[in-house]
């Protein structure tokens, strides 16, 4: 191939590869009390009313880290389907926004501090499909559920161990400490 | 073999009448008389006014017409490279100077936040509106539409490519940085993922850079043009910080980005002195005679082969198509002027699609490959012109080769040919057919075609022909390529007189059956555009009316050869427009952005 068409050929793959708004990081918790990952920080900044941000405690055996997308208003990530016979099925995705709507939805007990908790089924079989949310002082997180596969409803138990919430606090704790006490997280108040 | 050859022609004796100087040849076979009526090119040297002893350029030294990424160029690569040298630094050392930038950042941010007024908030969103995703996609598209109309299509490709690297390098340094969005301030317009480098002004630099280099011509207006795309970009940057959208840093490395990635590909890959922007009607094959590359070519053939050139300046350009022709003056009289063929990578792509589509429509009879770089297709025509001097062929002296821009930019310098005329404007008598047909058995005899026997090729000075253009001559050519010589070297000389007089001549020195064997072999593509042209300007057939003149009916000879080459030719330029049809939208419209 001439190079002419080679460059023609690498371009035409490399706008391809650019599509994606994913991140290209993990949302992942961290140590208990630590906050060192930016894209916790970027999440609280996306949604600054939001008192708890939403990350990734752990990840299921047969699930991995998907795509992470964050922008003024709201910021999501997903896990990914580990199995090789579904490598696009995204079982979980996670949003953090500033409020949900929970019409038609059932509140259960919580098993997360600070939040209270909603369920709406819409389908269990032949996949389990339905939306949990997580609902705090000025701020939601809703996990939307795709799941497939015979152990799918247990799938649904796991989600509560692989998400987490990062109090605001330690966000901006770690911001602080990042600039010497010269640095804050948030607007001060009143401020436009 | 013909029987009772007729004395030759009664011109031939008459060049000293003429005046002219030369070398006469005599029959290489003995079969065919009318090969002695062929003259050679008298080799004028320079005259000793104009010459000087030939300089090596001694390592180190800059060619005559070198590269040139200019200073601005240099400068936003050293830019480029300094923040990088930086960042390599912050996390080889650990030290502090990304906190130091951090704070003058929150600084200057909040001193915006601190003055944000309402209609100086309105003012910012509108600035900022400039740098929306739909506002750049329209901006992007507009380019991309106006090089697709001045068939720019080069520049279109570099634009294409260096946006795509330059949402790539985006995408890869906000990935490593992972920085947070200001601090401290409420966000009053939308952003999307980390803020170092600022991804929308890094877009719209590179657009904005793009149309300037691929649509603004180099001067004044392109001057004007970065001093406005300067001023857009720091407004929407300011308006940027003022709302919170990004820190003063994110937005400096993002211009960086935007600006030296297009710069330093239409500079390295579109480079003006090559692919010029302009709006007249010249040929793009033609290289415009800047005075820089006029004072080039003058130095180069001063160190290179010592003439001493007055002047330099564009030549019959009409009847050129792939390299621009030059009259070079050296030594203020006539012996002085010489004729140069200036070539650059232009033409080595034009070489390229020009055999690409031979080997399309004809397959494996053409047997060509395509050149890889400029040097070689200039070596190769030197050498083929030399090839038809030592042969005998009546052709223009070789001095040979000047290099202006290694493997960018090459000068073939000849003898120039005073006083000459196309073949197709000069007065065709026997003598100047049978030299015409003299040069094809002269060509079949020395092993080599031609390959482009048109009248733009054949120039007629004082009643002598000369043959010039080498570039598609080939060595031990197929019989093929030798027979389309011969018809076309007829029907060129046809077109001023009648086929049956031709016709008769061609008889002296070629067989019925090689004649026979030419017109089988020719028809359509595969006589010069030129010759078609004429003949259909003219409305005759002339190769029809040749063909009535053989003594039976020939059977055209197959052109169409499949080979493995060609079908897999074939299949992949047909994969290729496909693809590019397909990924089109994508590719304009999404996901360069």
């Amino acid at each position: 191939m001439s190079r002419c068409g080679l460059a023609l050929a690498v371009t035409i793959l490399l706008s391809g590869c650019v599509q994606s708004s994913d991140l290209g990081v993990d949302a992942e918790c961290g140590d208990a009390g630590q906050a060192d990952n930016p894209v916790l920080t970027l999440m609280a900044q996306a949604v600054p009313s939001a008192t708890l941000i939403p990350c990734v405690r752990l990840v299921p055996a047969s699930w991995r880290h998907g795509e992470v997308d964050v922008r003024r208003g709201e910021a999501s990530f997903a896990f990914a389907s580990a199995s090789v016979d579904s490598p696009d099925a995204v079982p979980v995705r996670v949003v953090l926004s500033d409020g949900c709507d929970v019409t038609g939805a059932t509140e259960v007990p919580t098993d997360e501090p600070g939040t209270r908790r909603w369920e709406r089924l819409r389908q269990v079989a032949p996949t389990y499909v339905g939306d949990r949310f997580y609902v705090f002082d000025g701020g939601c997180a809703r996990l939307s559920f795709t799941l497939s596969g015979t152990d799918r409803v247990q799938a649904v138990g796991e989600a509560s161990l692989a998400i987490g919430f990062t109090p605001r606090g330690v966000l901006q704790a770690a911001v602080r400490e990042r600039g010497e006490g010269r640095w804050e997280l948030d607007p001060s108040p009143g401020q436009r | 073999m013909l029987a009772g050859r007729p004395s030759r022609p009664s011109v031939d004796g008459n060049l000293e009448q003429k005046g002219l100087r030369g070398t006469r040849f005599r029959p290489t076979g003995g079969a065919y008389g009318l090969q002695d009526v062929l003259v050679t090119v008298a080799s004028r040297p320079v005259p000793a006014s104009a010459r000087t002893t030939p300089r090596r350029r001694p390592s180190g030294e800059p060619p005559p017409l070198p590269r040139n990424l200019a200073w601005s160029g240099k400068t936003w690569v050293g830019a480029a490279l300094l923040l990088l040298l930086l960042y390599a630094l912050h996390l080889t050392t650990g030290s502090s100077w990304g906190a130091a930038v951090t704070r003058a950042d929150q600084a200057v941010v909040q001193l915006l936040a601190d003055g944000r007024r309402p209609g100086l908030t309105s003012a910012a969103r509108a600035v900022a509106w400039v740098a929306g995703s739909t506002e750049v996609q329209v901006l992007w598209v507009g380019a991309l539409l106006a090089m697709s109309a001045a068939r720019r299509w080069r520049h279109l490709l570099v634009a294409v490519g260096a946006l795509v690297l330059v949402r790539v390098l985006v995408e890869l340094v906000s990935l490593q940085v992972q920085r947070p969005r200001p601090y401290a301030v409420t966000a009053l317009g939308p952003w999307e993922g980390f803020a170092m480098p600022s991804r929308p002004v890094a877009v719209l630099t590179a657009v904005l850079m793009c149309a300037l280099y691929g649509l603004v011509p180099q001067g004044r207006l392109r001057q004007a043009g970065k001093a406005l795309v300067g001023l857009l970009v720091g407004a929407v940057l300011l308006a940027r910080c003022y709302l919170g959208q990004d820190n003063p840093s994110d937005g400096l490395v993002a211009v960086v980005i935007g600006v030296t990635v297009p710069l330093v590909a239409f500079r390295l890959l579109a480079p003006y002195e090559v692919f010029p922007v302009q709006y007249s009607r010249r040929r793009t094959a033609h290289l415009e005679i800047t005075p820089a590359r006029h004072d080039a070519v003058c130095r180069a053939l001063r160190d290179q082969l010592g003439v001493i050139a007055d002047d330099i300046e564009p030549f019959a350009l009409a009847g050129s198509g792939g390299s621009t022709p030059l009259r070079i003056r050296a030594g203020g009289h006539p012996e002085g002027v010489l004729f140069g063929k200036l070539y650059a990578a232009n033409h080595l792509r034009s070489d390229r699609w020009y055999k690409l589509g031979r080997a399309l429509l004809y397959g494996g009879l053409e047997d060509e490959k395509a050149f890889n770089s400029v040097r070689r297709l200039v070596q190769y025509e030197d050498y083929a012109l030399r090839l038809l001097r030592d042969a005998g062929l009546p052709v223009p002296a070789p001095y040979g080769i000047v290099e202006i821009t290694p493997e960018r930019e090459y000068l073939l310098v000849t003898q120039f040919v005073p006083d000459a005329v196309e073949v197709g404007e000069a007065r065709i008598d026997v003598d100047l057919i049978d030299q015409g047909l003299a040069v094809v058995r002269r060509l079949w005899d020395a092993g080599l075609a031609h390959r482009d026997i048109k009248p733009a090729n054949l120039l007629v000075q004082h009643g002598r022909l000369v043959l010039i253009d080498s570039a598609f001559s080939e060595v031990r050519p197929s019989p093929w390529r030798q027979a389309v010589d011969l018809a076309n070297m007829m029907l060129v000389l046809a077109l001023r007189t009648d086929p049956p007089l031709v016709y008769e001549r061609a008889r002296l020195v070629f067989t019925e059956d090689e004649i026979a064997e030419a017109f089988a072999a020719t028809r359509g593509l595969t006589m010069p555009s030129q010759l078609r042209r004429l003949m259909r300007a003219q409305g005759r057939d002339l190769h029809a009316e040749f063909k009535r003149l053989l003594p039976r009916p020939v059977h055209p000879i197959a052109i169409q050869h499949w080979s493995a080459r060609r079908a897999g030719l074939t299949l992949a330029v047909l994969a290729a427009v496909a693809l590019l049809v397909a990924s089109a939208p994508a590719l304009l419209l999404g996901s360069s952005l």
